[in-house]
């Protein structure tokens, strides 16, 4: 199977996740007791009015017909309005999507640049004391609640030795950069604004670490047992036998093949991290998509809620697309195979 | 015999630790290879020709085995002391080793062209292209067909044959003065293990590189090796040139290894096996350890381990009680 078969054969997938992703969350949203109209006229509105908001948002018509003008608009790229704020969904998105984005890619970047050198590290120096660690280290990462872990980096970084601030994506007072992708740290270098580049990073440091410290032990866990295959495999004996040196037979012949599995870990865990990022964000008052989702949820705005789906599901769909091409770089057995 | 073997296996003895004793792998085992000699090695699975090899290269892993006795040297260096970087100069330069599996012994995400180049390299300061030509001359003298696109494929798209002509070449990669083969033709089809092994012997002849020849199969070291060891339950139980030892075996267990071959009874006949199994080797066995299967033991071979006996041709030597009785 070519590259180029497998690309088309994923995005018609990709078509099928977002109808069925938008029909389940538009009957589950529509489906709980609760009514936007109500909700957005307030609590002592008159029934008139409320009445007047229903035919407004279009919650008079059938349900069917409700989907059908969401689809019709979601392929022109319309995500509807917010009920909460008024704005169409999709410029909502757009402003608070990157920052989600720069959190999610910092976490995993970071849990990617600690996780894969413990794995391999635990692996070669299998039940020594570097071992141990990790292991001790992945199993506490992997039982540390989230909500936890934020208060504990903000009590000890923030509190006590002010090393990072305690929340936001800037100082008070210092302007964003010029918006180029959303994310700031990208924003400031492509901008040379290095001084805005670093309070940025130096703002995205405790909550990345936050959202990303589950994903070293998933990630050291993954690589460990993965290279303890591959340094199992006679090709490695082959490799010994020739004079190879020992850093070049274990990161130059095992590592690259124990990549090849431990790739579908990291489009799993971005998936993970999207929806992990929505506590992460309320605990240091990050102003990305999980903030606002929360604060949709609450009052019912659907439309909202449907585009931050939307928009998750098609991130998650493109990143394991990511992957199995990745794979494909990888491994060149999978052509032939696929 | 010429003065310095390129191997010398010196009273060897080995055990694997295990819980709450030991197995005995190998025991007072004594192998002598000479330069350019072709030495063949055989004996029935687990009679310790492989853990003879990869103690040779010292390739055990580190911790799981214990050396009781004797020594290695390998081209002068003594392999039980070596560190590191010894080992690393040594293998795949001075000494290059042919494995069983080629379906497994190459990395399956490299190119047989980037191996080779790195592996050459690893030992000779030469550059890349440099190594590349050397690379393909490897493989034209493996009669490869069409090196140079060899060169970009990987090991999946290569059949058995082809593969393990490709880690033979690899061995021959930096001149190396002893190719260790452990058993380099099992895994493949009948067809292809007489054209692998003449190409291996051809090419060992050519550069005058020594092998120490590991098979299960008699046929392989009659035609192949210059001269034979017989390995029972871990040790050498008979020895020397391979017409001497094959026309006129003196030990029971090589008897009955010769007898055990397909062409040596009639067609339709069922095969001559050898009765019973290998024994425990985790327990000490004070006499001889083929007493338990052999026609001719008698108390003293179940009492006490056989000397050391030479038998008529030049270099012939035994290790069996009833020595005298069988030559005839």
């Amino acid at each position: 199977m070519s590259i180029v078969g497998m690309l088309r054969r994923r995005l018609l997938f990709l078509v099928l996740v977002v109808f069925g992703v938008t029909l389940i969350t538009f009957a589950v949203s529509h489906l709980i007791p609760g009514d936007p109209a109500r909700l957005l006229a307030g609590d002592r509105a008159s029934d008139e009015l409320v009445a007047h908001m229903r035919l407004k948002l279009g919650l008079d018509r059938p349900l069917y017909v409700q989907y059908a003008r969401y689809m019709a608009g979601l392929l022109q790229g319309d995500l509807g309005t917010s009920i909460r704020t008024g704005r169409p969904v999709a410029e909502d998105i757009v402003a608070y999507f990157p920052a989600t984005l720069e959190l999610v890619l910092t976490a995993l970047t970071m849990a990617v640049l600690v996780g894969v050198p413990l794995g391999v590290a635990s692996a070669v120096w299998r039940n020594g004391w570097i071992d141990q660690i990790a292991r001790t280290f992945a199993a506490i990462g992997i039982s540390t609640p989230a909500f936890w872990l934020g208060l504990l980096l903000l009590v000890l970084f923030y509190g006590w030795l002010g090393w990072f601030p305690g929340g936001g994506r800037l100082p008070t007072g210092m302007a964003p950069p010029p918006p180029v992708t959303g994310m700031y740290v990208l924003d400031a270098v492509l901008n040379l604004e290095w001084g805005t580049a670093r309070a940025a990073l130096r703002h995205l440091v405790l909550p990345a670490v936050c959202l990303g410290f589950v994903h070293v032990g998933v990630i050291a866990r993954q690589i460990r047992s993965a290279m303890l295959d591959q340094l199992s495999e006679d090709y490695i004996r082959t490799a010994r036998a020739a004079g190879l040196s020992r850093s070049r037979v274990i990161l130059g012949h095992a590592l690259p093949n124990a990549a090849i599995p431990s790739v579908t870990v990291l489009g799993l865990a971005f998936g993970d991290l999207l929806y992990g990022a929505v506590l992460t964000e309320t605990i240091f008052a990050w102003p990305g998509m999980g903030a606002y989702v929360v604060n949709s949820i609450q009052a019912l705005d659907f439309p909202a809620v449907m585009g931050f789906t939307v928009v998750v599901s098609m991130a998650y769909v493109l990143v394991n697309l990511a992957v199995d091409v990745t794979y494909m770089l990888l491994d060149p057995r999978i052509k032939e195979v696929g | 015999m010429t003065a310095s073997p390129v191997l010398s296996i010196r009273n060897l003895s080995l055990e694997f630790p295990l819980w709450g004793g030991a197995l005995h792998a190998l025991e007072d085992v004594t192998i002598e290879i000479a330069a350019g000699e072709i030495v063949g090695v055989v004996g029935e699975s687990g009679c310790g020709k492989s853990v003879t090899a990869m103690a040779a290269m010292r390739l055990l892993p580190e911790r799981a085995y214990r050396v009781t006795q004797g020594a290695i040297v390998m081209l002068g260096q003594d392999m039980l002391t070596a560190g590191e970087a010894d080992l690393r100069a040594l293998r795949g330069s001075g000494v290059a080793m042919i494995f069983q599996e080629p379906l497994t012994a190459l990395n399956p995400t490299r190119r047989i062209g980037d191996l080779m180049v790195e592996v050459i390299r690893a030992h000779q300061p030469i550059g890349r292209s440099e190594a590349r030509e050397k690379a393909i001359g490897l493989l034209d003298s493996m009669r490869i067909a069409d090196a140079q696109a060899v060169m970009r494929r990987y090991p999946f798209e290569l059949s058995g044959g082809m593969r393990q002509r490709i880690v033979i070449a690899l061995a021959f990669a930096n001149d190396p003065r002893l190719v260790i083969a452990d058993e380099p033709t099992t895994a493949l089809d009948v067809t292809v293990q007489r054209q692998v092994l003449t190409l291996l012997q051809a090419r060992a002849r050519d550069v005058g590189a020594a092998v120490l020849l590991i098979t299960h199969d008699l046929g392989v070291v009659s035609e192949y090796a210059d001269s034979v060891y017989v390995m029972y339950a871990g040790k050498v139980v008979e020895s020397g040139p391979t017409d001497a030892v094959l026309t006129t075996p003196r030990h029971p267990y090589t008897r009955a290894l010769l007898q055990a071959g397909p062409e040596a009874v009639a067609p339709k006949s069922p095969l001559a096996a050898i009765p019973g199994g290998l024994p425990d080797l985790r327990e000490i066995i004070p006499g001889c350890r083929y007493a338990g299967r052999c026609g001719l033991a008698t108390d003293i071979c179940r009492g006490a381990a056989p000397p050391q006996s030479q038998a008529a041709a030049p270099g012939h030597t035994l290790s069996c009680w009833h020595a005298e009785g069988m030559s005839r």
